[in-house]
């Protein structure tokens, strides 16, 4: 049995950790970094890091897309894209734009999504409100008999 | 002008490329010194004396270990081309060339890039793949970047030219029994990492050949060193389609 695959955005690892390895420091790597072994530190990439069902994380991970299936122990920074597979596991704050959480997987912290999108989400319900009345008001008027049809 | 290092023929493919080789130089117009390595005179007391002799292009006719021998030897102070004669993918991959006539005419086109090495400290260079390995689990811890420091269990390790460590492993897993009763025997659980660092540092226990195309070219402990675009090799042309 090989290391398990695990669907991502991943364009080829630069970097595989495999089960049988135990890491203690800063794992960086400008392509992509697959973890199915232990890892004790941060892990950075520019692009994916993946996240292997046998592997456990204790350190935050700061990618563009972030795919877990195992456990992670830390903050997870995806500027991308963070998806939490079945069997995967984090206990930390989590800071992304796209979330997927599936059914089974565990996650236990806070959640940040950008700023920006949080304030669009919030200014729109409030231009909804202000047109919606002005245009009932207008068909009210119109709906009235006009004293000159009379 | 170019000098040619050419291995001992041991089958008879070489030996039919060494009796049409002088005619296809000719015939291409880059003839030059030929020599053929032998015990008395290996291939890098050849290499020594073209450098002495101030030629600037070695071609090397042969296999593997001979072009391997060579091109650790020469680093950045000539430029390198093969004829590759019963060669592994590695090389042929590498140089763009398969058949000898059409390394040839690579030489001929002199096509010239770059291509990384790995020293082994203090004076081994990776060429071609070298390996560590042990038909039992052994541990393996390493150190990478200065920064990075991990242990494995490993069955062989590989380091390549520039300097990606590949470390793997097999290892019975025991199955759960059937019913709580029968034994579930036990299946292979295999591991593959992959590490591109600058440099590295790799101890086993205990200490194992580091080996290359069947030679022992160092052992463990060693620390790693990339060299980027240490040697300048001749490579095929590419084509228009």
């Amino acid at each position: 049995m090989k290391n398990p695959p695990v669907t991502s955005n991943s364009s080829g690892p630069g970097t595989i950790v495999g089960s049988n390895v135990a890491l203690t420091g800063t794992l960086k790597d400008d392509d992509d970094i697959a973890v199915y072994g232990m890892v004790e530190g941060e892990v950075l990439s520019e692009k994916t890091v993946t996240v292997g069902q046998t592997a456990q994380v204790k350190g935050p991970i700061r990618a563009a897309f972030v795919t877990i299936a195992g456990t992670v122990r830390g903050s997870v920074d995806a500027s991308d894209k963070l998806e939490i597979l079945e069997t995967g596991k984090v206990f930390g704050s989590v800071n992304t734009k796209d979330l997927v959480i599936r059914s089974g997987a565990i996650f236990i912290g806070d959640c940040k999504m950008p700023s920006d999108e949080v304030n669009e989400a919030a200014a729109e319900p409030t231009i909804v409100a202000n047109e919606e009345p002005k245009q009932e008001a207008q068909k009210t008027d119109d709906s009235l008999p006009q004293p000159d049809e009379e | 002008m170019y000098y040619y290092i050419l291995e001992s023929p041991t089958s008879r493919n070489a030996r039919n490329v060494y009796n049409h080789l002088r005619d296809d130089l000719t015939y291409l117009g880059i003839t030059g010194e030929i020599t053929v390595a032998n015990p008395a005179r290996p291939a890098h007391e050849l290499v020594k004396i073209a450098i002495a002799r101030g030629y600037t292009t070695i071609v090397v006719v042969g296999g593997d270990k001979i072009i391997n021998d060579v091109a650790t030897l020469v680093l950045d102070r000539v430029v390198l081309g093969v004829v590759p004669v019963d060669a592994s993918p590695e090389v042929t991959e590498l140089f763009g060339v398969t058949q000898p006539k059409e390394a040839l005419e690579a030489v001929k086109n002199r096509r010239i890039s770059e291509c990384n090495l790995t020293l082994i400290e203090p004076n081994n260079l990776i060429f071609l793949d070298v390996e560590v390995t042990s038909p039992n689990l052994v541990k393996a811890q390493f150190v990478i970047e200065n920064k990075v420091k991990g242990q494995a269990y490993f069955n062989r390790i590989t380091v390549s030219r520039d300097l990606e460590i590949r470390i793997h492993s097999i290892h019975k897993v025991a199955q759960p029994k059937i019913f709580g009763l029968f034994s579930g025997g036990s299946k292979d659980v295999a591991s593959d990492s992959l590490f591109t660092p600058k440099n590295a540092r790799l101890i086993t226990e205990p200490s194992l050949p580091i080996t290359c195309c069947g030679a022992q070219v160092s052992q463990t402990p060693a620390s790693f060193r990339l060299l980027p675009d240490a040697l300048k090799i001749i490579t095929k042309r590419g084509t228009i389609s």
